[in-house]
């Protein structure tokens, strides 16, 4: 599996999840609950924890 | 008449009626009320074809297209599709599913006229894919999603690609494509590195054989179209579409054609979507999709696979097994069945069954398994008694003759797997066939001429009446 981090929407407070690629590649994420779109940086909170052995 | 997916709903109505369950009432299919169906038959151990005769669609209106779903629900249901009785679902499907990948039948081109699904054309602003019933499966899926089939084609050698792709709408006339078949994803490669939009077109319901047929183990060069000639027995029949006329051909039989094209280097956010290992696929930059025409028939079936259930594993495990069998067949020649299971989804486990005579042969057999499929994280052989179709003995069979010193192995980086699932690149192999080079127990059993003996019908009756004087003795 392919390296994730969770986001929190910045309208509805719900969490959901992407692809590493997207966490710096200036694409606005859509979030599936309320499809308000933002950017990675704009959610009040992001777990980007991952395994140590990559 | 040649196969479609409408005679093959009419067939299994007519003779295998309670294999159909019919949702008569109006039902929305964007707020879950589907896939809610299909999971409370789940929860309750059926698997029954399913048909939605008023879906609402993704405007909210009265659908002109019924759903199906569940269509690969049970293994019998896919050796209906390739015309073969239902009892012969475990490895004999499996093996005429691999004899059939051998046998292509070419297509046949058909006059738009005698096509069913040219029945309705849209163009341009006539098109608006929301009018379709597209289900919204689960309650984190970034939007409703078309789950069905794909064809594209190589623009050097002209072979066409049949592979299953999801698409997520993102307006009347556009979408975002989500594609994981490598094949898929080398043609596109093909069209962008020209700078060329690539020809696309989504099958939304065909005779089931179709898509069996589009899941065969080909290589890249092969003409998907004939392969699938081969499943259906006949040849498959082909029309020029709307949008590129005689240079791309399009399934005549399909219920509903979505044509687009991919432009080259745009990307757009799809997923998340709840995916075959029942987690959810992560949100992700995908190709997009800009939509040409959309051809139906009046009234034609919207099909649907119910991701992450049955169906959809089915889908994984049936088009493996049989050369999986073969191959290993040809190597040792003891090989007695192989089944990738519901547990691991049909894509990530794998069980074999062996005649074995010598120590280390599981061992042997297991490494031999695991190069069969990029998929794989577990290997598990078992002796020929078990049964690989029941996971209760296999699990049996591990957890009394494995010895975790030496029976378990583990392998470690290996190809970083591809589902969404906590492994890495790491592999499990575990011989649990019973050990031959140590005093080890039997396992019990009554004495088979007995067994062969007692027809159960003929001694038992089910029931408390009780016909004898004494009554049974109290517990107090």
């Amino acid at each position: 599996m392919d390296r994730i981090f969770w986001v929190e929407c910045p309208g509805c407070a719900k969490r959901f999840f992407c692809d590493y690629t997207l966490r710096r590649a200036g694409y606005d994420l859509i979030c599936p609950y309320c499809h308000r779109t933002f950017l990675p940086d704009e959610s009040p909170e992001i777990d980007e924890r991952w395994y140590a052995h990559g | 008449m040649p196969k479609d997916l409408t005679g093959f709903i009419n067939r299994i109505c007519a003779e295998f009626p309670d294999q159909v369950v019919t949702v008569r009432r109006p039902i929305r299919a964007s707020e879950f009320e589907v896939t809610a169906i299909l999971e409370k038959l789940d929860q309750d151990g059926q698997y029954p074809m399913a048909l939605f005769e008023q879906p609402i669609n993704m405007l909210g209106e009265a659908s002109e297209f019924p759903i199906v779903s569940n269509v690969f629900g049970t293994r019998e249901r896919c050796a209906l599709a390739l015309d073969m009785p239902p009892e012969q679902s475990k490895l004999a499907l499996s093996l005429e599913f691999a004899r059939r990948e051998r046998h292509p039948v070419d297509p046949q081109i058909v006059k738009a006229a005698s096509a069913p699904v040219k029945e309705i054309v849209e163009r341009g602003d006539d098109i608006d894919i929301r009018r379709l019933p597209i289900v919204k499966h689960y309650e984190g899926d970034l939007s409703e999603v078309v789950t069905m089939a794909a064809v594209m084609k190589d623009p050097d050698t002209g072979i066409y690609d049949v592979s299953f792709v999801k698409i997520f709408p993102k307006g009347p006339r556009n979408g975002g494509v989500s594609i994981h078949s490598p094949h898929l994803e080398r043609i596109i490669a093909k069209w962008e590195k020209r700078g060329q939009r690539a020809p696309y077109v989504e099958i939304i319901g065909h005779h089931p054989g179709f898509y069996l047929g589009a899941l065969a183990n080909v290589p890249y060069d092969n003409d998907d179209y004939s392969t699938i000639g081969g499943f259906l027995g006949e040849p498959l029949r082909l029309v020029p579409s709307e949008t590129w006329g005689d240079e791309f051909l399009v399934p005549a039989d399909a219920e509903i054609l979505i044509e687009g094209e991919i432009p080259p280097g745009e990307r757009t956010v799809v997923d998340p979507f709840g995916e075959v290992t029942r987690l959810y696929q992560a949100q992700c930059l995908r190709f997009k999709l800009d939509i040409t025409a959309v051809t139906h028939r009046r009234n034609g079936w919207y099909q649907t696979i119910f991701s992450g259930h049955q169906g959809h594993w089915n889908l994984g495990s049936i088009p493996k097994e049989g050369s999986i069998f073969n191959s290993l067949q040809r190597r040792f020649g003891m090989i007695e069945a192989v089944h990738l299971p519901y547990s691991g989804c049909g894509r990530l486990a794998c069980y074999v069954s062996i005649h074995k005579f010598r120590e280390g042969q599981g061992k042997e057999v297991a490494i031999a398994t695991l190069p069969e499929s990029r998929h794989f994280e577990v290997i598990v052989v078992v002796d020929a008694e078990v049964d690989v179709y029941n996971e209760r003995d296999v699990l049996w069979a591990i957890y009394t003759y494995v010895d975790p010193l030496r029976d378990i192995d583990l392998i470690h980086n290996y190809t970083k797997s591809e589902f969404t699932s906590a492994w890495g690149g790491q592999r499990i192999l575990i011989d649990a066939t019973k050990p031959l080079d140590v005093a080890f127990p039997d396992q019990f059993r009554m004495p088979p001429e007995v067994m062969d003996r007692i027809n159960l019908d003929d001694w038992i009756e089910w029931g408390g009446r009780v016909t004898r004087d004494r009554q049974p003795a109290s517990r107090s």
